[in-house]
């Protein structure tokens, strides 16, 4: 699923937030609102950099929620053009975040 | 395709970690015979895990030893938490009105989340205004403990 991206995808994170059911044993969820992106040619490798792009849906719902356990940690993205990413799989986030 | 990704991940274990704790006197045959002491033992409780869940008639002093013996390492941490809770939002219609997304897309979501991830009866209510009334706290950091790229027990903290 989603090509190179073996089953990840990114996604942009609108609000973390938590949301008390009082009529569910007062049940507490811990949530995530994100708006979803589609990786690029069903995530195959580009020729021109051996990488994976992603672009922000088109037909995206607003406001889609998720339970933060399925947040796996940032993503290491480049902008291309606006609503267009690069995923940098080739480089782990703390050399990532020191060179942009 | 070739992948030295299981080599480089094994000689954290095979050898590094023997190189920390030995004393370095004759290392190589400290190193080999330190791994394949840990090896066999962690073998065994395998096998012995593995009997007991086929239910094998096993003694009770042992059972008690695999119950306090984990064969697998657990991250010491929590890996996930929730930090910098806002004080300007308490409910749906100030959230709503801080996110800039309207009360319905907000109930739409939830109640999509609902149907898809949780069991019937621990379900959210589909009706929006007992949705609308659900105390709601917004919070603005997310600390997730990700494994350090080839480490086995050092964890990097990603802060979304």
């Amino acid at each position: 699923m989603y090509g190179a991206l073996r089953g990840r995808l990114p996604a942009n994170l609108v609000a973390l937030f938590k949301i008390r059911d009082y009529r569910c044993e007062d049940r507490v969820r811990r949530l995530a609102g994100i708006q979803f992106v589609r990786a690029v040619n069903s995530g195959r490798i580009s020729d021109v950099h051996s990488l994976v792009t992603v672009q922000i849906k088109e037909d995206a719902q607003e406001f889609t929620v998720l339970d933060i356990g399925t947040i796996l940690g940032l993503a290491p993205l480049i902008p291309e053009g606006d609503p267009r990413w690069i995923v940098n799989s080739c480089i782990d986030l703390r050399t990532f975040n020191e060179v942009y | 395709m070739y992948s030295t990704e299981f080599g480089e991940l094994a000689h954290k274990t095979q050898i590094k970690a023997g190189w920390r704790q030995l004393n370095k006197n004759d290392a190589s045959r400290q190193i080999v015979q330190s791994y394949n002491r840990h090896h066999g033992i962690r073998m065994r409780l395998l096998n012995l895990e593995s009997l007991r869940q086929w239910g094998a008639d096993l003694s009770p002093d042992m059972v008690e030893q695999l119950d306090t013996t984990s064969t697998t390492t657990a991250p010491g941490i929590r890996t996930r938490m929730l930090k910098g809770r806002r004080d300007d939002v308490s409910n749906m219609a100030d959230f709503s009105r801080v996110l800039g997304v309207s009360i319905q897309n907000i109930c739409r979501g939830l109640i999509r989340y609902s149907q898809h991830n949780l069991p019937p009866e621990r379900r959210l209510s589909e009706d929006a205004e007992i949705l609308e009334s659900l105390p709601v706290e917004l919070l603005t950091q997310l600390e997730i403990a990700v494994l350090a790229f080839q480490e086995t027990e050092i964890y990097d903290m990603h802060r979304v």
